[in-house]
């Protein structure tokens, strides 16, 4: 008569252990995804202000050289299937002056909003950051 | 019958999904930790070679007084300026070698891993090396 009572208090924990089994197990499974998200879109976000800084510096003036910068920085990351909330944005510094350094900075906010089940925010930003040299033998104007 | 055989079954299975699920989640938690480590190493590793090589290309570029005759001879210690103009503004700290037109450059950045685990570094040093020539090397063909 005991055993009996036993038996019938286990009827349906197995159901209950599976259920908080695969809760447990989705939610790991998003936390996977929304790192990998974050981690890509890191090493795209990387890749465009590269792309852009190189572009800018092949630029003769400032003004060209932001054009340059945000037109390849959103091309660059459109390619790669990254889409920013509101656009990339880029801020270049330094200028196009031969012979100087021009600095081009790239910031996007990536939804998260299909991974906040496993407590990520619903969206983060992620930046990225390049230099290059623009060159001395050159004109720097028109 | 029935109900003996629930008597006897029941005790030995009680608990095993909930220890399975807690085993494959601890181990799921690890391999998301090792992946989100190893992302973070290896962006590390692709900026600190993306400045190098970014530096590599400042160092071989030239100025006018660098040209000489239509022949082109790497002033050494501009070389190394200008590599250094742009890991500065990268934010790396590195060393720049030039070998007649080849600029070498080596950088390093200690980066620290987002997700910190007992009993394993809580940094990654990454550590790139770039080269680049200035003019065209060996025979051009055609």
């Amino acid at each position: 008569m005991r055993a009996r009572v036993d038996a019938s208090r286990d009827v349906g924990s197995a159901g209950v252990e599976v259920a908080f089994a695969v809760i447990a197990l989705m939610a790991m499974l998003f936390f996977i995804v929304g790192a990998l998200r974050i981690t890509t879109a890191s090493g795209d976000v990387s890749a465009a202000a590269r792309a852009a800084a190189r572009a800018a510096a092949a630029e003769r003036s400032d003004g060209a050289a932001a054009a340059a910068a945000q037109s390849v920085a959103s091309t660059t990351l459109s390619s790669r299937g990254v889409a920013c909330q509101g656009g990339p944005a880029v801020a270049v510094s330094g200028g196009a002056a031969a012979g100087g350094v021009v600095s081009v900075s790239v910031t996007c906010t990536v939804s998260l909003a299909d991974v906040v089940l496993a407590g990520f925010p619903g969206a983060r930003t992620v930046s990225g950051h390049a230099v290059e040299y623009v060159d001395s033998l050159r004109g720097s104007g028109g | 019958m029935s109900t003996r055989d629930a008597t006897t079954e029941t005790p030995a299975d009680r608990g095993d999904v909930m220890l399975m699920t807690t085993v494959f989640v601890v181990f799921l938690m690890l391999g998301a930790w090792a992946l989100v480590s190893a992302g973070q190493q290896w962006g590390a590793r692709r900026d600190a070679q993306a400045s190098a090589a970014a530096a590599a290309r400042a160092g071989a570029q030239v100025q006018s007084s660098e040209v000489r005759g239509g022949s082109v001879a790497l002033d050494p210690a501009a070389a190394q300026t200008r590599a250094q103009a742009v890991l500065g503004a990268s934010g790396y700290a590195g060393a720049v070698s030039v070998n007649g037109l080849t600029v070498t450059v080596v950088v390093s950045r200690s980066i620290d891993y987002a997700f910190a685990a007992p009993g394993f570094d809580s940094s990654v040093t990454a550590a790139a090396t770039a080269t680049a020539s200035r003019g065209v090397q060996g025979d051009e063909g055609g």
